[in-house]
């Protein structure tokens, strides 16, 4: 019974944790420019995390090894060392951009100054990363992130035509007026496939999986997780694009901000549709702060030999401590300047795909290394989809930068 | 030290590629700048739109105009503080204007949310922002 409550909760988890503030804004856009014909990226993004992520598991159960430590020991330590800061540099801002997002969601509430909203932010995530364990924490988040289900249950009654959502789940190419257009497409696909990929997740993920204490025996658990739990991760941010394309295309809305993606619960469920997608931004914006603050810390401690596990006391990890504490000290610095939040995270993401061949090579050439996997080595399958998605991945880092300059930050 | 180099030159690339895509000096740029308008002023438009039918409350719609109206006014400022490229003064006149009515129309929006007079004159305004914006939008697609 334990056991299936565990799956249940790991399942939850993993789908209320799945949508950040990041891909908040890129869902509803990408329906809101391109109606439909987006979401074979979000297919295609969704197979490739759930491909990494299960692999990220397995290794974590079988070798006890952490992402980062594979990394350091697979590309040596300069390379191993420009993935840790360009890693640690996309979570700081992915971090700094949730504070803000969750400062946006509270001004929503309450309607404070936006500043004094940052700081209450911070000081919420940072007493509750502090006091509660880390299953907790995924628990009170992920399970409360998943009143974001609104958005689903919104687009759904905004009655999309189905056949067409069908068929744009086949890679397609829509008729668009110019060639500039044709580059804000591309650029929206780049930036939707990282934003489901992120790096983080799947560092966070492994590590999570050796704080639980993680055995081999539990390799069938991992993948019924990482499938079904990122699969219906997957379905909100369907949920967010659908909302785009039916309700904020026809009405020429191209949401900056958060507030923006609210219209499709209100306009479908009044004002219960509003307080529950803002308490479910909340929550899921306030989780991803948090994932990505310990994903900085996890990262560093792992790279360096600290000791790391969350579940010891502050003082049982104290670099560990300060480094988490840094991770969000340092985005309160960043976020109180002013910038933009949603800004912020769109080039953090951006820029993440360029760091996710070096994150996923040395976790897939781990996993299909049969000395250190023994029975559970990497089969043809997973090998295959693993090359597969790594030369995605790579075409994606090279083309993310330049469609950035080209499209103007995806603004045409 | 070389570390650190390589830490300032990836660091200026950045900060150039951040500053020039937010930069309004030729027609595509003051195109994305007119395209905030129009989708601010169509939000606005729809904001009133479900305020009117009591599917929002007045807190919400006054934060979320007041955000639209801060980022009309940031729109109004970049625009004003680019000069404009040759043959390009009349729309960047227009463009000028229709901000500079987006920002006022979004900041008595957001002063007023609860006034219901203020709301139906202020959406007949928006409209004209939402139709004059999408008309410059196209032209300057061109």
């Amino acid at each position: 019974m334990r056991k299936y409550l565990e799956i249940f909760l790991g399942i939850l988890t993993a789908m209320g944790g799945f949508v950040e503030v990041g891909e908040l804004v890129f869902s509803v856009n990408a329906g809101a420019k391109f109606g439909y014909s987006l979401l074979w990226i979000m297919g295609l993004g969704t197979i490739g995390i759930i491909v990494y992520g299960e692999m990220a598991g397995r290794v974590a159960a079988v070798t006890k090894q952490p992402v980062f430590h594979i990394i350091r020991e697979r590309t040596g330590f300069v390379v191993g060392l420009g993935t840790l800061i360009a890693a640690n540099l996309v979570s700081l801002l992915t971090c700094a951009a949730e504070i803000g997002g969750v400062a946006l969601v509270l001004k929503l509430l309450l309607n404070l100054p936006y500043r004094a909203l940052i700081l209450l932010g911070f000081l919420l995530l940072l007493l509750t990363t502090w006091c509660l364990p880390l299953n907790w924490i995924e628990r009170v988040f992920g399970l409360f992130g998943l009143l974001m289900i609104v958005f689903i249950a919104s687009a759904i009654y905004l009655h999309p035509d189905w056949r067409q959502v069908t068929i744009n789940f086949i890679p397609n190419l829509p008729q668009l007026e110019s060639r500039q257009d044709y580059f804000v497409y591309a650029y929206f696909g780049v930036a939707l496939f990282s934003s489901i990929m992120l790096p983080y997740e799947t560092y966070f993920y492994a590590s999570g999986a050796i704080e639980d204490h993680w055995e081999p025996a539990d390799i069938n658990l991992n993948r019924v997780i990482v499938i079904v739990g990122f699969t219906l991760g997957s379905a909100l941010a369907v949920g967010l694009l659908l909302i785009g394309a039916q309700y904020l295309l026809p009405a020429r809305i191209e949401p900056e901000l958060p507030g923006a993606a609210v219209l499709g619960p209100i306009v479908t469920f009044g004002k219960a549709g509003l307080f529950v997608a803002l308490l479910g931004m909340f929550f899921a914006f306030g989780g991803a702060a948090i994932e990505n603050a310990l994903t900085g810390a996890y990262n560093l401690a792992q790279f360096l030999g600290w000791p790391w596990q969350k579940y010891r006391k502050p003082v049982g990890a104290p670099r560990f401590t300060l480094a988490w504490v840094a991770m969000f000290v340092l985005a309160l610095l960043i976020i109180i300047t002013g910038v933009d939040p949603v800004q912020v995270v769109e080039y953090s993401i951006v820029f993440s795909v360029v760091i996710l061949p070096l994150t996923y090579l040395p976790l897939l050439m781990t996993a299909s290394n049969e000395n250190l996997m023994g029975p559970f080595v990497n089969g043809w399958f997973a090998k295959t989809l693993g090359w597969f998605y790594l030369i995605l991945i790579s075409i994606a880092a090279l083309c993310a930068v330049p469609l950035l300059i080209i499209t103007h930050g995806g603004n045409g | 030290m070389q570390w650190i180099i390589a830490l300032l030159v990836v660091g200026g690339a950045l900060w150039w590629i951040v500053a020039d895509t937010n930069n309004p000096d030729d027609p595509g740029r003051l195109k994305i700048e007119v395209a905030s308008l129009r989708s601010s002023a169509a939000e606005a438009l729809k904001l009133i739109e479900q305020i009117e039918a009591g599917r929002l409350t007045n807190h919400f719609f006054q934060v979320e105009t007041s955000l639209l109206h801060e980022k009309a006014g940031s729109v109004l400022k970049k625009i004003r503080s680019t000069p404009p490229q040759p043959g390009l003064e009349e729309k960047y006149r227009q463009a000028s204007d229709l901000a500079d009515q987006a920002e006022a129309a979004l900041n008595r929006l957001s002063a007023a949310a609860d006034s219901k007079e203020i709301r139906q004159g202020t959406s007949a305004k928006l409209q004209e922002v939402l139709r004059l914006a999408a008309g410059l939008e196209k032209s300057l697609q061109q």
